[in-house]
């Protein structure tokens, strides 16, 4: 008896899964209802989910702020804007499929996303296709811009910023040794050629090039074999992850030296993984919390007010993709194929990360911030 | 009743199933759900694929995205580089992979059980680690881009529905030859193999010999697939061929069933479909996703479709006499039942 009921209650339970299941197949398959015309809608295609769910949610911060004061200053037209969030995991396959569902669904006037250039690469054919804007407020590939019309780049070119930072150690601090790490992956690859590049351009002798492989958590082999060359500086190109173990770990094997960084500026979750290694690294920030920069000051009043917590580069991205949407689909009139269009028209923008002109090139170029870490803290350079 | 039309008779819910995929796109015009066939297309490819080793020899094989990407990469660079036809390339992709396949098999088909899940799970690393660090040959991770639509004999593969065909046809194709293959005398000797080594060896079944030739043709069909996807998605990185991917072929497997033909197929459209219909449930969908493999692994462990009830008897090609042999009509878990 005591079994059989215990059975029943499995497969009452199953039976509910079941039906719980087939009502959220029903919600999910069923035409999104026609609300109205009051809504413009732009679709996100983010990672919520997987590995890359956390930067995700700062990019989605971002936007959701942005969204939240255009609609404050009267929307798009009048009509409010509403964000139609979908997650990719920043697989390519998933992110190819989330652009079909935006493309097939006509109330979404443009897209924000993906995270990784990826999976931005692999669904740009899609929004190609169908005339729709891309707006990928983090991909740093080389090629992502020249793959259409309609893809629109938010992040300055990865180029700038190890060239930026090259100068900096060899011009103004006079390192003539430099030993470069960097995280392999399509963004890694790029950020530490172009150093490198820039570097033997100065006259540094680079001593090693050190590829670490993405996700890996001991450095131990990478930095005694460094430590054995002694360098004047290390060029770390990393996120504040690998970063923050590089740096613990470079501490422990006492290897002393000016380390810059390019993947992980003004980020607190590094503050904390590092602690006080951490002390006197140098890196170019496009996003800087104590930025005196009116737009960017703004946007990192209403996040903390938001939020309670400081932005990351992330996030500040994510909103000035947000704030590109907006004056996009302002100038469309509602048109899909006019978004991007009307966004290479854009000179004179100020965003969280700097000002640029898209009339001068689809590849914005910023300026960047000397900053560095003092009693735990993220300040300028000087 | 002449037998060509009890053949047809008896293989009608097969015909009716293949008209409706025919007629599908005509009747769902939608682009997204087109897609999402397409993506089920290549995972019915994959896992019918696998189904030959894991299901029919018994062999654990556990990085079969490794010969997926090794078939992507080969198509897209004979495509893009090279400058081949499409239709060489597709080949070459299945071929270079079988031969991977081959230079895997020959020494560590000597493993047994998780021993060679590991060998193959350390492929697939090797693989991924090769794709993502050779940067001149495989571009490393900013992978290959501007892959080339297919072109067959004139006819260009241009939009989702016609690619869809193009998967359809693939997908025939590569269910058609695998059932033939299995219900073959080799498919037999696979089993045989499965079912028990020793006795395979003592009937005079060559082990080695079809433990490498299986893993050869599994890999060919696993290589096919990969170039299916290259000219399809037509931008190929690393990132679609982690480890990740051969875990959903295992649970395509473990939740279709494995052991027979229908199993792949099903496990591939319900598990490629679940993820897109919970879409509703935004940041919960791979909860249920999990959910759902965790209730079906309760009430059904063997798999929706597990054991050799559900085989592909295609007696409209199949002229020999009518055979009553069941592939796992000796295991135990059968029996239990």
């Amino acid at each position: 008896m005591i079994s059989t009921g215990r059975h029943m209650i499995t497969r009452r339970h199953i039976m509910s899964a079941i039906s719980g299941g087939v009502f959220v197949i029903a919600a999910s398959l069923s035409p999104q209802m026609a609300t109205a015309q009051e809504t413009v809608k732009f679709g996100v295609s983010l990672p919520i989910t997987g590995d890359m769910a956390e930067y995700g949610s700062f990019i989605r911060n971002g936007i959701e702020l942005a969204i939240e004061q255009a609609n404050a200053d009267g929307g798009v037209d009048g009509k409010k804007i509403e964000l139609v969030v979908e997650d990719s995991r920043s697989d390519p396959r998933e992110a190819v499929l989330v652009a079909e569902r935006f493309v097939a669904n006509d109330e979404i006037l443009l897209e924000i996303g993906d995270f990784t250039s990826s999976a931005s690469m692999a669904a740009a054919p899609v929004y190609e296709a169908a005339g729709m804007a891309q707006i990928a407020p983090t991909a740093s590939h080389p090629d992502y811009s020249g793959l259409g019309n309609n893809m629109v780049r938010v992040m300055a070119m990865q180029q700038a910023e190890s060239q930026f930072l090259a100068r900096w150690a060899a011009q103004d601090m006079g390192k003539a040794k430099i030993a470069t790490i960097y995280v392999n992956n399509d963004w890694g690859v790029q950020a530490n050629a172009a150093f490198v590049e820039e570097a033997k351009a100065q006259g540094v002798e680079v001593l090693t090039e050190e590829g670490i492989t993405p996700g890996e958590k001991d450095f131990a082999a990478v930095v005694t074999k460094i430590k054995n060359m002694e360098p004047d500086a290390v060029f770390i190109a990393a996120q504040y992850a690998e970063m923050g173990a590089i740096l613990g770990q470079s501490r422990r094997a006492r290897l002393q030296t000016q380390f810059f960084n390019s993947g992980a500026p003004q980020s607190p979750e590094l503050l904390e993984l590092a602690g006080s290694a951490a002390e006197g690294i140098a890196a170019a920030a496009l996003y800087f919390a104590d930025n005196t920069d009116p737009v960017s000051r703004a946007f990192t009043e209403a996040y903390v007010a938001k939020h309670d917590v400081k932005p990351n580069l992330f996030a500040a991205l994510g909103y000035d993709a947000g704030l590109i949407a907006v004056t996009g689909a302002r100038a469309a009139g509602g048109e899909r194929s006019a978004v991007a269009p009307a966004i290479f028209k854009l000179s004179g923008f100020q965003g969280a990360t700097g000002g640029f002109d898209y009339t001068v090139s689809r590849d914005p170029v910023k300026a960047y911030a000397r900053t560095t870490v003092r009693d735990g803290a993220w300040v300028m350079f000087d | 009743m002449p037998q060509i039309v009890k053949d047809t008779l008896e293989n009608s819910p097969m015909i009716l199933f293949l008209a409706a995929l025919v007629i599908a796109p005509f009747v769902i015009p939608n682009q997204y759900i087109v897609q999402i066939m397409v993506f089920i297309g290549i995972y019915v490819i994959l896992a019918q694929s696998l189904n030959l080793l894991n299901g029919y020899i018994g062999l654990i094989a556990i990085g079969h995205a490794g010969f997926y990407g090794i078939g992507a990469y080969t198509s897209a660079k004979l495509t893009v580089d090279a400058g081949l036809p499409f239709e060489l390339a597709f080949l070459c992709a299945g071929l270079v992979a079988g031969a991977f396949g081959w230079a895997l098999g020959r020494p560590t088909l000597r493993l047994e059980g998780i021993y060679l899940a590991l060998a193959t799970l350390g492929f697939n690393l090797i693989v991924w680690l090769v794709l993502l660090n050779w940067n001149s040959f495989t571009g490393g991770p900013l992978g290959i881009k501007g892959i080339p639509r297919p072109t067959i004999l004139g006819w260009e593969v241009d939009t989702r529905t016609e690619y869809y065909f193009f998967i359809l046809a693939v997908v025939v194709t590569v269910v058609f030859t695998m059932a033939r293959l299995v219900n073959s005398r080799f498919g037999r000797a696979l089993v045989a193999i499965r079912e028990d080594q020793l006795a395979a060896a003592a009937m005079g079944v060559d082990v080695t010999r079809y433990k490498v030739q299986a893993f050869v043709i599994s890999a060919f069909y696993a290589g096919i697939a990969g170039a299916c996807y290259a000219h399809f998605v037509r931008y190929i990185s690393p990132d679609s061929f982690t480890m990740l991917e051969s875990f959903i072929l295992l649970a395509i497997l473990a939740l279709g069933g494995s052991g027979n033909m229908i199993g792949p197929i099903v496990g591939a459209a319900i598990l490629i479909a679940i993820p897109e219909l919970f879409r509703a449930v935004a940041e919960y969908r791979m909860l249920l996703y999990g959910l759902v493999l965790i209730i079906i692994m309760q009430v059904r462990p063997q798999g929706l479709f597990g054991g050799h009830h559900y085989n592909l008897h295609l007696r409209l090609f199949d002229r020999g006499p009518r055979r009553t042999y069941r592939g796992d009509a000796f295991l135990p878990s059968e029996a239990e039942q």
